[in-house]
């Protein structure tokens, strides 16, 4: 399955991110066709929204609180 | 089964060799990923290192390919001295030593090409109490909080 560009979507996530954060402290949002499409208390409900409603075209499943992940030196480049 | 679980490198024929196993391959469970929207793929068991320095389940490439994840978002992997960007992938994950199976989001680096390899992040970890026990060469899981919890007067009010 070859990854889809997220880039628009993401954008769009991040210019609604404060007020996403007011509204939906917390909780996973969907953006789709570069606009909010929903919110959900679990990651899971998010994905399945997701996938049944835009399974086809780029979306994304954020939690509204995060950010960059961290992890150790363990997962740098090896080739 | 009861809680807590205590687990060691099952090889270890005596204390210092459990130390030392430990010390040298991490805390590790065997876990099984599968995807949750593809039945028609067959589950992936693999070994996976329990580490609280990572924020979330880490997977590599050859696992999201292998099982043929459906990716739900993007995200920044930052490691000491490099920084990838990733991709975040809906996944059952199952632990049978700890009746675990959720459906949870797992990052895999956009283009790292390492052998396949999980570590189990605070994503994980957050369903657990979880201690390393150095000097007797076990580490434990607990389910119920308390274990490591603060004093009370320090805890926010919910």
């Amino acid at each position: 399955m070859a990854d889809r560009d997220l880039t628009a979507e993401v954008e769009a996530f991040l210019r609604e991110r404060a007020a996403l954060q007011a509204k939906h402290a917390h909780q996973w949002v969907v953006f789709a066709a570069r606009k909010f499409q929903g919110a959900f208390d679990q990651y899971e409900g998010a994905a399945r929204f997701a996938v049944a409603n835009f399974g086809d075209a780029p979306f994304l499943v954020r939690n509204v609180d995060d950010y960059e992940e961290h992890v150790p030196l363990i997962f740098a480049d090896s080739d | 089964m009861s809680w807590p679980r205590v687990f060691w490198p099952s090889e270890a024929r005596s204390l210092e060799e459990r130390r030392q196993l430990l010390r040298r391959d991490g805390p590790r469970l065997r876990v099984i990923f599968r995807n949750p929207f593809k039945s028609d793929v067959a589950p992936l068991e693999i070994d996976a290192v329990v580490d609280s320095g990572a924020s979330c389940i880490c997977i590599s490439r050859r696992i999201v390919k292998e099982l043929e994840l459906q990716r739900t978002g993007a995200t920044r992997m930052i490691a000491v001295g490099s920084d990838h960007t990733a991709g975040v992938y809906a996944a059952t994950l199952v632990v049978p030593e700890l009746d675990f199976d959720q459906f949870l989001p797992v990052v895999a680096p956009d283009k790292v090409h390492s052998a396949p390899a999980v570590l189990l992040g605070r994503t994980f970890l957050e369903y657990f109490d979880f201690s390393y026990n150095g000097l007797a060469g076990t580490f434990t899981f607990h389910r119920e909080a308390g274990h490591g919890a603060p004093p009370s007067e320090n805890m926010e009010e919910g």
